[in-house]
């Protein structure tokens, strides 16, 4: 019980100890891997000792590395040093801010700007308290300022300020090349190259001719049409009236984006569509399956925006227009035992293709980083392009037949991305 | 199209409040009326502008505008500062001012004032050995007719043409200070002050004179109520 007591009394005194700690500002900055942290004190002593508080360091943060810390001896000598060390020890206070705090002297501001990747720890002992403060290159202003009681165990100190200030992820230390090219890097709105993504992905859907929350009337004519004796049928420019309209639909598709808004996107489009058949009529008798594979290739311009809504997910809405070349592929066979009819060899054709374009907008969930899930939806139409006058008996021609074909389609996609 | 966009401007500059003053966060307390306080830097700030209007209506030659009107603006001021608040304030040589390094401070986004600062760590003494407490640094001091503040501090309107019209229905005196604590070297409030003296029916002898009287109370005013 007794022991159980001592335990909490020491808790209630580290709590207290912690509590103490008090943070007046800290603004971001890089911790570096392996740091060299010079201990500039205008006190007659530091506090701490350098190579206990590297060890400190390297147990308070495992990512750090082996730091390296030592007495700030050129700053000590200083004359415009020793000036901003006694001024400061009388301006670091809770409550002003950094900016007041700046080294106004011009060869101080050298100094601090010619420290490179290492850091300056500023300490001073003020009555109970030591005073601190946390110098890095970009800043002639502290970057970050507190103070805590002082203890007169120089290992337990240490460790308090490894605490306050050296927590957090570090950056491995660039080298001398790196950090010249670094310094005339142009920041990323200047870049020349822009930031590229790529994905691609597989996409299963379903297409269909009716157009939702459009009139039935526009369609029945060609949907309930039927193909009589081969190649009977009402004369039509829509593929609709002599194949089936809905269809599962599958879409392979590769891309790319530049400044995270314009893209372009290459993809082959496949369904499945049975011709319709009047049943009525005996000489299908002899058919025992007939249908189109309809190939669609295509290229299509994309933007689009990126919200990144979490750490994780990013949220990337976008918009398409792109145009087709459609392709239809026959596959008719009889029914074994049946000897094909003359009618069945002289069926209704297709052209070679139709070119076309195609409508679409979605949204597509990117989950870290690689793994996206696209919905879209569109509108695709073929068309026949009229690339030479019509002739004077052009009415006396038939009707390209699939000379409009429109359909809508919706799908749902997974995707892989990356960046360059 | 003109006077609508003028307009705009008008309101947009009328939305965007500006702060004119600066007060350190340790700043509690303004500088007591016994207290030996010092003035750097007034003869150097003193600017007289629109001389040849002065000349004319105050029949002096254009060419001694500066050295009479200068010299008015310096006295009235001290002399107001030493019998409202001040008794025992102590005017030094304008060479411990203008040897100090040139800086600019932050009033607001848009307000900066340049003048010069004591440098970090040292305190000032005066020419026989007594280091005050406070000093009180005149970065500018402009006298004119119908100036603005705004015109003089606000940087995103330096570059404006200035009206082509000339008016002078006030007299003028644009102050920027600082009341600076010597013992730890910061700037406890800083201020532009814009004082303007309406003269109907043209200038009177006296209202240079009156006009740095009003500068220096709205200086005395400025360093009482700056306090957080």
């Amino acid at each position: 019980m007794k022991r159980l007591f001592q335990i909490l009394a020491a808790t209630c005194l580290f709590a207290g100890a912690v509590f103490a700690e008090d943070v007046y500002f800290r603004e971001p900055f890089t911790l570096w891997q392996d740091p060299e942290i010079l201990v500039w004190t205008p006190d007659s002593a530091a506090p701490i000792d350098p190579r206990e508080f590297a060890l400190s360091l390297k147990r308070n943060n495992s990512g750090i590395g082996s730091p390296s810390v030592r007495i700030a001896g050129e700053l000590e000598r200083d004359s415009s040093a020793i000036l901003y060390a006694a001024w400061l020890k009388n301006n670091l206070l809770p409550g002003i801010p950094a900016e007041l705090l700046k080294a106004r002297e011009a060869k101080m501001q050298s100094r601090l700007a010619a420290i490179e990747d290492k850091y300056i720890l500023y300490m001073t002992k003020n009555g109970n308290t030591l005073t601190l403060a946390l110098f890095d290159e970009t800043s002639y202003s502290p970057k970050a300022a507190g103070s805590l009681p002082f203890l007169s165990d120089k290992v337990a100190l240490g460790d308090a300020i490894a605490e306050m200030f050296f927590g957090g992820s570090t950056n491995r230390r660039l080298t001398k090349e790196e950090r010249a090219k670094k310094a005339v890097e142009p920041n990323e709105y200047y870049s020349k190259i822009p930031t590229f993504r790529g994905f691609f992905g597989v996409a299963g859907g379903y297409t269909q001719a009716q157009i939702p929350l459009t009139p039935d009337s526009w369609y029945r004519r060609k949907l309930n049409s039927k193909i009589k004796n081969y190649r009977n049928t009402q004369d039509s420019l829509s593929l609709w009236n002599f194949i089936e309209d809905s269809s599962p639909l599958l879409n392979v598709y590769a891309g790319g984006t530049w400044f995270d808004f314009i893209g372009s996107e290459i993809f082959l489009r496949f369904s499945e569509h049975d011709a319709k058949i009047d049943e009525k009529d005996t000489i299908y008798n002899e058919l025992d399956y007939w249908k189109f594979y309809r190939f669609e290739i295509g290229l299509s311009l994309m933007l689009s925006y990126r919200f990144p809504v979490h750490k994780n997910v990013t949220l990337v809405p976008h918009g398409s227009l792109g145009f087709i070349y459609s392709f239809l592929s026959e596959s008719i066979d009889t029914k074994s035992g049946y000897k094909a009819s003359g009618a069945y060899k002289a069926r209704i054709e297709f052209k070679d293709f139709y070119k076309g374009a195609i409508l679409a907008v979605g949204m597509r969930t990117i989950l870290l980083d690689h793994y996206g899930i696209d919905l879209r939806a569109g509108i695709a139409g073929r068309g026949r392009i009229l690339d030479r006058e019509p002739s004077v008996d052009a009415v006396a021609e038939p009707t390209v037949i699939g000379g409009s074909t429109i359909d809508c389609f919706i799908q749902l996609g997974l995707e892989y991305h990356w960046s360059l | 199209m003109k006077a609508a966009l003028l307009l705009l401007s008008l309101i947009l500059a009328s939305c965007a409040s500006k702060q004119w003053s600066a007060s350190h966060p340790y700043y509690n307390e303004s500088p007591s009326a016994q207290e030996e306080i010092a003035v750097l830097g007034l003869h150097h700030a003193v600017v007289v502008t629109r001389d040849k209007w002065f000349a004319k209506h105050l029949q002096i030659p254009r060419d001694s505008v500066y050295l009479l009107l200068g010299k008015q603006v310096e006295e009235a001021f001290t002399q107001e500062l030493q019998s409202t608040r001040y008794p025992s304030l102590s005017i030094w040589p304008d060479s411990a001012y203008t040897q100090l390094p040139e800086e600019t401070q932050k009033l607001d986004e848009k307000i900066y004032i340049k003048g010069r600062f004591p440098a970090q760590g040292v305190s000032l003494q005066s020419p026989d050995g007594k280091t005050p407490e406070h000093l009180i640094l005149i970065h500018e001091c402009t006298l004119g007719l119908d100036l603005k503040k705004d015109n003089f501090f606000d940087y995103t309107l330096i570059n404006n043409e200035e009206e082509a019209k000339r008016t002078s229905e006030a007299l003028t005196v644009i102050l920027s200070y600082t009341l600076w604590d010597n013992l730890k070297q910061r700037a406890l409030y800083s201020a532009v002050a814009e004082v303007p003296l309406s003269i109907p029916h043209d200038i009177q002898p006296g209202d240079v004179s009156q006009v740095s009287t009003f500068a220096a109370d709205s200086l005395v005013a400025g360093i009482d109520g700056g306090i957080r």
